[in-house]
């Protein structure tokens, strides 16, 4: 659950590390290749805590990535710094995963093709 | 609220909403394998903007907003109100 108290965002679902989040978005886009849902949610922060560590406050911004099946969740910071990197890295799971999505049919040579040069 | 029929409008819509509100906004893509289909949402809560496709072309697209929205959540920048020029300086434009 990530919830807001006066702005202070207190995160208490798993946070992890950017490459578990990545090999875990992975699995979970895996498990539900049958059946349900998997979201992907970003978000800008700027003043969080987390549950592990509630003492420490951070005030610098991070985008908060967050996926979820509607059971499990888990989520992960990215800094300005790493943005590129796992910009690369999730595409390239959420490209090979999405494979239900339809290819344009190439459409068939058409009957009006070019004449052919001659001489 | 309905969903935008064409990605460029929301597009546009979702960066003019992030820029309009950075620390409310988020933005989020549901895969549903059964239907074939992605749904793009960017909201703050009060405005949504929704966006379905079930077409694999547009991966390059959501590729790109994505890309948009990583860099502005990620910004470091003292003040919001500092990040569309800071965006702009990075290279992306509204």
């Amino acid at each position: 659950v990530l919830f807001r108290v006066e702005y202070l965002w207190v995160i208490s679902m798993p946070l992890m590390e950017s490459h578990v989040f990545l090999t875990e978005l992975g699995r979970m886009y895996e498990r539900k290749r049958e059946n349900g849902s998997v979201w992907v949610t970003m978000k800008r922060i700027r003043r969080w805590r987390t549950d592990e560590d509630p003492k420490t406050i951070h005030e610098e911004p991070r985008c908060i990535v967050r996926a979820t099946d509607g059971k499990k969740s888990f989520s992960c910071l990215i800094t300005a710094r790493e943005r590129i990197q796992f910009h690369s890295e999730i595409m390239t799971i959420v490209r090979a995963s999405t494979d239900a999505l339809k290819r344009k049919k190439k459409t068939a040579p058409s009957s009006r093709s070019k004449k052919p040069k001659t001489g | 609220m309905g969903y935008i029929e064409t990605w460029d409008e929301f597009a546009a819509q979702a960066h003019e909403l992030f820029l309009r509100a950075p620390l409310k906004t988020r933005y989020s893509f549901k895969y549903r394998a059964k239907d074939g289909q992605l749904v793009l949402k960017v909201t703050d809560d009060r405005t949504c903007l929704k966006f379905k496709t079930d077409q694999r072309s547009d991966l390059r697209r959501i590729e790109i907003l994505t890309d948009w929205m990583m860099t502005g959540m990620s910004l470091p920048v003292e003040n919001d109100n500092d990040l569309e020029s800071r965006l702009a300086a990075e290279g992306f434009s509204r």
